[in-house]
Order: structure tokens, then C-alpha cells, then sequence
């Protein structure tokens, strides 16, 4: 019972260590986050089309919901994939006026009337 | 002379360790990224425009469209980004001599990618979808078909990309042809982002 508890206790802190080396790694974390932010945006058009047959309320929210979070997946590619976090000023808040810039043209379109 | 190398290595290293700023890659390759964002930028406009005058037609075709297909392709191509950014960071260190296998990782997610989108598109030609059909299938097949051309310029890019991070000792040249080439791939990653948002999502 001993050496199973022990080999029990070994796995769970190999395990532990395993986590903790993925994300202590800046890429690991933006792969993370990009994954997650990816199911997010697949709920956000869910819940618009549901709303569209008229389950639920606001179909503007979905919308905004989808492009935002896109926004920000674009943004976390261009920051820590591109490097632009180490990138000169002009470069790194280039890209970000781009984000923001498009993002906001892209949601005032889609939510007008 | 392999001395001056490794210094000049170290040097770019230290760059990336110690947060002074500097240009990923070669300051052309971000030109080529400027241009290409604000076409893109218009083709953006173009989908969310529609959408918004034609919304019946467009919700119409886009249920028509196999989510599952676009998730998968997002997930390829981010997974693949992830590769090549680990490569990067990997080939920057020198502390892998396996280095040209995250290349090789991220060139299967590319062609996992071109696999799926040549099953999507035939499926709907055999529907009898296709550009003419209405303004959705229009942006939908000309969009991703450009789209689609960058995917295969960045299979090409990449292709270089693994030969040349086999070198040893990268020198400072080499890591930024590298970075080029890993700049121009993940710009095809994100462009894909928002295509998939804006024609399976919205």
C-alpha cells in the first residue's frame, strides 16, 4: 500500500511539475489563451444564431461578443507569436491602433440596424 | 570566426532576455505584414457590410457552412503558430539539436489545413454552391481562396525555415531570416482568425 501511495504521490508531483514548466512559458500561455478564447467566440456565434430564432434577447451582444474576442486573438498572435512585445513603439502601438481601429469599424458596422 | 558567431547569437539573445526593443526580423517583412493587414482590412469591411445589408441571405448561407470545419482549421493553425513560435524561441537559445522538428509540426498543421478547407470547398461546389450563388459564397470562396494562397506561400516559407534552422551556430543573420519567415506564417494565423469569425461566427 506503501509504495503505491508513494509511486501515487511521484505522478501527482511529476504531473505538478509538468504544469507548472507549460506555463511558466510566455508561448504555452498564449497558446492557452488562444485556444480558450476560441471556445468563447464558437459561444458568443452560438448564442447570436440562437437568439436570431428568437431563444434569447440580444443579438448585438453575440455580435460584439464574437469580434471583440477575434480582436483579441489577433492581438495575442501579434504580441507574443510576432514578438512585437519586444518590438520598437512605433511598431508595437502601430498594431494596436490597427486592433483597435478594425475592431471598432467591425462592430459598429455589424450592430447598426 | 565561430567565436564572433556564438557572440553575435548571444547578443540577440540577450536582446530578447534583457526587454531592449528591437525589429522581429527584417524591417521589409513588416512592411509586406502592413500591406497585406489593410487589404485584408477592406475584404473585412466588405463581410461586415454585407452582413449588415443582406442579413437574411447571409445568415442563410452561413448556417449552411460546416462550423466544425472552421474550428478545426482555426485549431490547426493556431497549434501550428504555437510550433513555429516555440521553434523560434528554441532555435534563439541553442539548446535543442532537434530544433527543425516544431518546423516540421507546424508544415503538418498547414497541410492538415489545406486538407480540410479542399474538403469544404468541394463539398459545397458539389452542392452547387459557388461564387455566383449569392454575396456570402462570393466573399466566402474568394476570401478564403486568397487566404488559401497565403497558407501555401507560408508551407513554402516554412519549408526554408526548418532547412535553415539545421545550420549551427545560427548566426544573428540566420535567426532573423528565421524570424521573417515565422512573421509571415503567423500573419496567415491571424488573418485566418478573423475570416473565421466574421464568415462562421457572426
Amino acid at each position: 500500500l506503501n509504495s503505491t501511495i508513494s509511486k501515487t504521490r511521484a505522478y501527482k508531483n511529476a504531473m505538478k511539475q509538468g504544469i507548472s514548466n507549460f506555463t511558466r512559458n510566455a508561448c504555452n500561455l498564449a497558446w492557452l489563451a488562444l485556444m480558450i478564447a476560441t471556445g468563447i467566440g464558437w459561444w458568443f456565434g452560438q448564442s447570436g444564431h440562437q437568439s436570431v430564432q428568437g431563444i434569447n434577447g440580444s443579438t448585438s451582444v453575440a455580435i460584439t461578443g464574437v469580434i471583440v474576442t477575434a480582436m483579441i486573438k489577433v492581438w495575442i498572435v501579434g504580441v507574443q507569436f510576432m514578438e512585437l512585445r519586444s518590438a520598437p513603439r512605433w511598431l508595437r502601438h502601430g498594431f494596436d491602433a490597427w486592433v483597435v481601429g478594425i475592431c471598432s469599424a467591425l462592430v459598429i458596422i455589424s450592430t447598426q440596424q | 570566426l565561430s567565436q564572433d558567431l556564438a557572440r553575435s547569437t548571444d547578443k540577440a539573445v540577450n536582446q530578447a532576455v534583457t526587454g531592449k526593443t528591437r525589429i522581429p526580423g527584417e524591417l521589409g517583412i513588416w512592411f509586406f505584414v502592413a500591406g497585406d493587414l489593410i487589404v485584408f482590412s477592406v475584404f473585412f469591411i466588405l463581410i461586415a457590410v454585407g452582413n449588415r445589408d443582406q442579413a437574411d441571405i447571409f445568415a442563410q448561407s452561413r448556417a449552411s457552412l460546416d462550423l466544425w470545419i472552421g474550428v478545426v482549421n482555426t485549431l490547426l493553425l493556431l497549434t501550428g503558430s504555437w510550433f513555429v513560435a516555440t521553434g523560434i524561441e528554441k532555435c534563439r537559445r541553442g539548446t535543442s539539436s532537434r530544433v527543425q522538428h516544431y518546423f516540421s509540426l507546424a508544415i503538418l498543421c498547414g497541410l492538415c489545413f489545406i486538407g480540410n478547407k479542399i474538403f469544404e470547398w468541394s463539398s459545397k461546389i458539389s452542392d452547387g454552391l459557388s461564387p455566383a450563388s449569392n454575396d456570402f459564397y462570393m466573399y466566402f470562396f474568394i476570401f478564403t481562396g486568397i487566404h488559401l494562397l497565403h497558407v501555401v506561400v507560408g508551407l513554402g516559407v516554412l519549408l526554408l525555415v526548418r532547412s535553415a534552422s539545421k545550420r549551427y551556430p545560427l548566426t544573428k543573420n540566420d535567426i532573423r531570416t528565421l524570424e521573417s519567415g515565422a512573421t509571415f506564417w503567423h500573419l496567415v494565423d491571424l488573418l485566418w482568425i478573423v475570416l473565421f469569425a466574421l464568415l462562421y461566427l457572426l
